[in-house]
């Protein structure tokens, strides 16, 4: 009696536990996972479609390779969209569908050939079906291709989306692939789309991307005027960037210098750091000063303070957020400092606005002049 | 008097000029307006065609425009071109089939020009997609003083589809969910295509959702900005899904593109996510964990009430109760409860 209570007690417990273990189970999904069937699968399945427009006739080109191959009186059929049955067969003959490749042939009734197919049609679903001959097969690892659609068609679905299309019947392989049914863009000789681009001048005592050296001068659109730098200073100078646009892609500016701060003796101011075209941004550091490394005793760099970048391996804000990062690689060759995938309105920080940082410092041994000097562009387009 | 009328003097200049110092420096703004800004023809070798672009001043006072045309040496995979000024391979330099009705043109502030261009392929030009960008260049100032002066170009995009025997080949290479497991649903997917073909693609299409019932949820679309694959580069598209509603369990994405110059072939590719709201679930478990040790509570108290009625000794009672089929069930309720906000509570440190 009391080993039965103990078994029974026992039981109960085991009962509760796989109950709310079925309860968590079925809470993690697993019936996608039992519904995952496990068949003979064909491979390479496309279908190429002459038109994806919504609700338009078009010829389907079915391509699909039977791994099993196709034996006598043993069925294939293609059923377009049998969830929900969104095709429509119309009119299609058998005539209008054809093997055009040397896998098969496609007959009104079976003769001597070896490897010859009957095709029928139906609806509800939509398919076609093919049907071995007796004697016939097509041999494993075949390339089959049908074209579906000659005087006939198939009519498209009208609502946008994605469509099954899928192999089935009693040879053994199967498998699904999918069409996408879309409302066509009409492609005009120019799409009116427009973008302006504005470059403006900031003025002195000014932050650049959360730089805590201000700037040290105002700008105008057309001009970064350093001036006069003393060793062991850091320099800062900024420049507004806008773009409006309606491009559905949106826009990006590069910017680069066609030389380094160059004068005419020809001493150069390098690029940072100590003349190393440094591409991965870095916080600003003065240069090393070193006697007989010319390189090393000045150098500039850019930041900006857009933080959705597109050229920087998925680093949005590649130029430091709440601390200003620079990059020394922008002579002769573009650096992206502003970015926006969507239309842009020319005002709000980071779509329509950014603004660009210039950050010089020389030291004692930078060589004298008054003219060490270099020309920015901007290159703004919309994105392809 | 006179000290006081220097003062207000002074005082009203000084705020004059701190009013017109942004008024100046906007004044300088430099700015230019371009329309269309991309550019699309498909034309056969030998064949040529003419368009027209519109340059706008936008900028305070008059301001010199000049005109180019450069080639694209690459794409990246955002769509961003970078320009080259040299030809990309001989005969198929883009910028030596565009001709341009003017070099350059001065225009007043806020005056337009009307830009007239030619198109005209060579007979040999290879069968597919080109691409180049025509610039309004306007060009740094000379300076003397020590820093940079400031040019800049504004592009209009040409994509040129030159007809013939072409290649078509688009490849989806990664499909992927940002995240494994959401805590909402709020999903983040990755679409990169590759174009080993010709012909320049813009494939658009979308991502299905279905959920572990089989369901279709959505579908969310795909390159609704009809965004280019160039020949010979990869693309890459983004797409969100923000599910309403209450949302679990392990969900299908599945991608399908369609994409060709004229004939429409499709791509598919999927993956899968789960969703598990966290927050909603920690409060239903909660919940219940607090219901389950209630229960549990009044079973052994209803226990010990029973012995106590059923004059069991002291030294009987402290002896293990016999369980019932509902204090099992609870307890047991209890300790799977405790394992599965214990999960979910790592879940919503490691995902949220």
């Amino acid at each position: 009696m009391k080993t039965f209570a103990l078994a029974s007690l026992r039981s109960h417990h085991a009962i509760a536990t796989i109950t709310i273990l079925a309860l968590i189970a079925w809470a993690c999904g697993l019936p996608a996972w039992i519904n995952q069937a496990n068949a003979a699968a064909v491979e390479n399945f496309s279908d190429t479609l002459s038109d994806s427009d919504l609700s338009a006739t078009a010829q389907h080109t079915v391509s699909f390779t039977v791994p099993n191959g196709v034996n006598p009186a043993q069925t294939v059929r293609i059923t377009f969209d049998p969830d929900t049955n969104a095709f429509t067969m119309g009119n299609l003959f058998v005539s209008d569908i054809t093997e055009t490749g040397p896998g098969a042939t496609v007959v009104t009734s079976c003769g001597v050939g070896a490897s010859e197919m009957t095709v029928a049609t139906g609806t509800n679903p939509d398919y076609v079906e093919f049907t071995m001959c007796a004697g016939d097969t097509v041999a494993s690892s075949t390339a089959l291709t049908f074209q579906i659609g000659s005087t006939n068609f198939i009519t498209n679905p009208a609502a946008e989306g994605d469509y099954v299309v899928r192999v089935s019947g009693t040879a053994a392989d199967s498998g699904d692939t999918r069409v996408y049914i879309i409302d066509d863009v009409t492609v005009s000789a120019s799409v009116q789309t427009t973008l302006s681009f504005t470059v403006s001048g900031v003025i002195a005592a000014t932050s650049s991307n959360s730089d805590a050296t201000l700037t040290s001068a105002t700008t105008t659109a057309t001009t970064v005027p350093f001036g006069t730098v003393a060793p062991g200073i850091a320099e800062t100078l900024a420049q507004d960037l806008a773009v409006t646009t309606n491009a559905q892609n949106g826009f990006s500016v590069t910017v680069e210098a066609d030389q380094t701060l160059t004068s005419g003796n020809g001493a150069d101011i390098d690029t940072f750091i100590n003349g190393n075209d440094v591409a991965s941004s870095t916080a600003w550091q003065g240069p090393a000063n070193t006697l007989g490394s010319e390189d090393t005793y000045g150098h500039w760099g850019l930041t900006s303070e857009d933080n959705t970048l597109s050229d920087y391996g998925g680093n949005a804000d590649y130029f430091g957020n709440g601390t200003a990062l620079y990059v020394g690689n922008f002579v002769n060759n573009p650096v992206e400092v502003f970015y926006h995938d969507q239309p842009a309105d020319g005002v709000e920080p980071n779509i329509g606005t950014t603004r660009v940082g210039y950050k010089l410092e020389i030291d004692s041994l930078q060589e004298a002049a008054n003219d060490y000097t270099a020309t920015i562009w901007y290159v703004a387009t919309p994105v392809f | 008097m006179t000290t006081l009328f220097r003062t207000v003097s002074f005082l009203a200049l000084v705020t004059l000029w701190g009013m017109l110092v942004p008024c100046i420096a906007s004044a300088q703004d430099l700015s230019v307006r371009v329309q269309p800004t991309l550019i699309d023809e498909r034309l056969d070798p030998g064949e040529s065609k003419s368009g027209q672009f519109t340059v706008t001043n936008q900028s305070a006072g008059i301001q010199n425009f000049s005109f180019t045309v450069r080639n694209v040496a690459s794409v990246n995979e955002t769509g961003r071109p970078v320009f080259s000024d040299e030809p990309p391979i001989e005969g198929n330099d883009i910028s030596e089939w565009i001709t341009l009705s003017k070099k350059t043109v001065s225009l007043k502030a806020d005056e337009s020009a009307t830009i007239d261009y030619t198109i005209t392929i060579p007979e040999g030009a290879s069968p597919g997609g080109h691409v180049g960008g025509i610039f309004v260049d306007r060009a740094a100032d000379p300076g003397s003083t020590i820093g940079a002066t400031v040019g800049f170009q504004v592009g209009a995009l040409l994509t040129l589809h030159v007809n013939g025997d072409v290649t078509e080949n688009l490849q989806l290479v990664q499909f992927s969910s940002e995240k494994l497991i959401y805590t909402t649903a709020d999903a983040n997917f990755t679409v990169r295509v590759k174009n080993d073909g010709t012909v320049i693609e813009r494939p658009r299409g979308g991502i299905t959702l279905i959920d572990m019932l089989g369901n279709e949820v959505e579908t969310v679309s795909v390159n609704t900005g009809n965004g280019a694959a160039l020949p010979k580069s990869e693309r890459v598209y983004q797409a969100k899904w923000k599910g309403t509603g209450f949302h679990i369990g392990r969900y299908q994405a599945i991608v399908t593109l369609s994409y060709g110059l004229d004939a429409k072939s499709s791509i598919s590719r999927e993956v899968s996510f789960w969703v598990i709201p966290v927050k909603p679930l920690l409060i239903v478990l909660g919940i219940a964990l607090i219901i389950a040790l209630i229960l549990w509570g009044i079973l052994r108290l209803s226990v010990k009430r029973a012995l106590t009625k059923a004059g069991v000794s002291q030294s009987l009672r402290s002896a293990p109760a016999p369980k019932t089929f509902g204090a099992r069930l609870a307890s047991t309720a209890v300790l799977l409860l405790t394992i599965m906000l214990l999960g979910l509570m790592v879940i919503f440190v490691l995902f949220a």
